[in-house]
């Protein structure tokens, strides 16, 4: 029991000194730092958003916020999606393909909201295009070890 | 400490709407519905001080249709260290029967709480709502 406390004790301590990764922020452990999430709505929209803890910078952030748009697209059966960083830019329809991201006592979140549509169309970004691009910054393969 | 986390936000949102009562709608007065967003207290002013407004379990209000009211959510957090509080709201003239979104957004230590039209006449489902305008001048909170 008390071996099982220390454990979580440490484990705690260990991520509070990590920054975010990229993983949901309802994991049960790793989401104690943040991380990516959804929702649907406003009307046909779906706002994704990720939240991160004082050691991951702004850019990274955003980076995580694309991917994670692409990878909701796919999920939701689209093969592309347009992506609007407020309400009022969804509603005119002014397109982006990045967002700025700030921070709330140190801590830096972000949110946007994507349309997804099957067909590409001016400005729509491709949820392929997008996971291989930032792929290997969001995902990378470990680095092999070996002899030589 | 995480318990203080959590518990401090908690009595910062409490202690912002102590004085508030939960707003109840009088009996045959037409209505529109609002959705409203999580992790906010919402708040009405409707012909007096503002009150909170309930929510049912699918995350909707009623609030009354064919006269001018003010929306409004207030947003407390703390990262341990600081605490933030944030309160907007917009008045508008809600129509019997429409349906209606409420967006609070922070950016920074700045928040805005707006209220959209839910419509299927747009492609993204959502219209700017003509009648929003300032907050009641006689709406407190």
């Amino acid at each position: 029991m008390k071996r099982h406390f220390l454990g979580a004790v440490t484990m705690a301590m260990l991520l509070s000194a990590c920054a975010t990764g990229y993983h949901s922020a309802s994991n049960p452990l790793l989401g104690l730092t943040g991380g990516y999430w959804d929702q649907p709505g406003p009307g046909r929209l779906i706002k994704v958003g990720f939240s991160g803890n004082g050691y991951i910078t702004r850019d990274k952030v955003a980076t995580y916020l694309l991917y994670r748009c692409a990878e909701v697209a796919q999920r939701e059966g689209g093969s592309h999606f347009i992506f609007y960083t407020s309400l009022p830019d969804a509603i005119g329809d002014r397109r982006s393909s990045e967002r700025i991201v700030n921070a709330i006592g140190g801590k830096p979140a972000t949110y946007a909201y994507i349309l997804v549509v099957s067909e590409a169309e001016p400005d729509a970004l491709s949820a392929t295009e997008v996971i291989a691009r930032l792929g290997p910054v969001v995902k990378p393969t470990p680095k092999q070890g070996g002899v030589s | 400490m995480r318990a203080a986390r959590f518990l401090l936000p908690l009595a910062i949102m409490l202690s912002s709407t102590a004085c508030m009562s939960t707003y109840r709608m009088p009996a045959g007065t037409p209505s529109a519905s609002l959705r409203v967003p999580p992790g906010v207290t919402t708040w009405i002013c409707a012909n007096g001080p503002a009150q909170i407004l309930p929510k049912g379990k699918d995350g909707r209000a009623r609030i009354p249709a064919g006269e001018r009211i003010t929306i409004g959510a207030n947003f407390a957090t703390s990262d341990g260290y600081m605490n933030y509080f944030c309160s907007a709201g917009v008045s508008l003239q809600p129509e019997k029967d429409a349906g209606y979104y409420q967006d609070f957004e922070t950016e920074g230590d700045r928040c805005i709480a707006l209220v959209y039209r839910e419509t299927d006449d747009a492609r993204v489902g959502l219209a700017f709502e003509p009648t929003v305008g300032r907050s009641g001048a006689g709406c407190t909170r």
